[in-house]
């Protein structure tokens, strides 16, 4: 099995605690499995979750470990990157990639074959980045003419926004503890101090 | 070892921007520049008090990734999350290009480490 990565930011769960003893656990063990809750997981980050995130991608865990930590990760208080080398199943665990996991709930019944958008070209582009393209996610979604009716935004399904949403993360998720054994690295990162060249102000 | 990176933020403030959630404040927020992070950091104040950990933002999702367990302060919050996107989205710009040596640590830069990703 290829390698995988989990950013662990300064005051996040595993920054407090050292995945290397304990390894990783879902937040909620015992909480229902389903694509539904999949996909609540992955598109509003659900913390009742039964599912824990892994990366394919060392430089997603570190943008996270960097950027999302509840201080600045600095030299004295750096974040970590934990690296988790698993063995292939049945000794290791089934991940579930959410690609093949939401295609698959999708081509099991066509009448929720429902995943595609009505708007304009450029809409994927609002809904991956809505700070650099907030005009596409909100636009009318074009009709044919003489158009009319009322005007509303394209349509959005949480099937779509989790295939975007997992492949901009690389992420692939599993649904049991993954051992201590498995993790076999933490990398220290941290941000340039102020007064280097860090900070805008 | 620690390996550090050379990214650089700026510090947006938000004070009366945003609408607050009950007892809640939302100060600033760190915005990545190099590179144009999706994540990033926000301060608020509870009951006037400014708190020395920020909320954690994913702004592609337009969501908090921290919760609370009051129901009415996780909506208010997580409201807020989807104004800061279009805030920061009306009013900052990054740059999209980020340096080729972004990420790699200064110190292997310096010739201080081995590569942490290999040879």
């Amino acid at each position: 099995m290829p390698a995988y990565f989990h950013g662990a930011p300064v005051g996040s769960y595993y920054h407090q605690r050292d995945a290397r003893l304990s390894g990783f656990v879902p937040h909620r063990p015992g909480a229902a499995k389903s694509v539904y809750a999949m996909m609540q997981h992955i598109v509003h980050g659900t913390i009742m979750s039964p599912y824990v995130s892994l990366t394919s991608s060392f430089g997603v865990a570190m943008h996270y470990a960097l950027t999302s930590g509840a201080r600045r990760a600095t030299r004295s208080e750096p974040a970590y990157v934990y690296q988790i080398q698993m063995p292939d199943p049945p000794s290791g665990p089934e991940l579930i990639d959410p690609v093949d996991a939401v295609t698959h709930h999708l081509f099991s019944d066509r009448s929720r074959f429902d995943y595609r958008h009505d708007g304009p070209p450029e809409f994927l582009h609002g809904v991956i980045s809505p700070v650099l393209f907030p005009h596409h996610l909100s636009d009318p979604y074009p009709q044919p003419p003489p158009s009319g009716g009322t005007p509303r935004p394209p349509k959005l399904s949480i099937e779509l926004e989790t295939l975007i949403r997992s492949l901009r993360d690389a992420e692939v998720l599993s649904e049991y503890p993954i051992s201590a054994y498995w993790v076999v690295s933490r990398y220290e990162v941290s941000e340039e101090e102020d007064g280097e060249e860090g900070e805008d102000q | 070892m620690i390996y550090t990176y050379r990214f650089r933020s700026r510090k947006v403030d938000l004070r009366g921007k945003i609408a607050g959630a009950p007892g809640i404040e939302f100060l600033a927020m760190d915005l990545y520049l190099q590179p144009p992070s999706p994540l990033g950091r926000v301060y608020i104040a509870r009951d006037g008090v400014p708190q020395a950990d920020a909320l954690r933002i994913d702004l592609d999702k337009r969501i908090f990734l921290d919760h609370f367990d009051e129901p009415a302060i996780e909506a208010a919050v997580q409201n807020a999350a989807r104004q800061i996107v279009a805030y920061i989205a009306q009013n900052e710009s990054r740059p999209t290009a980020v340096p080729a040596n972004l990420y790699i640590p200064i110190e292997v830069q310096n010739g201080q480490a081995g590569n942490p990703f290999g040879d």
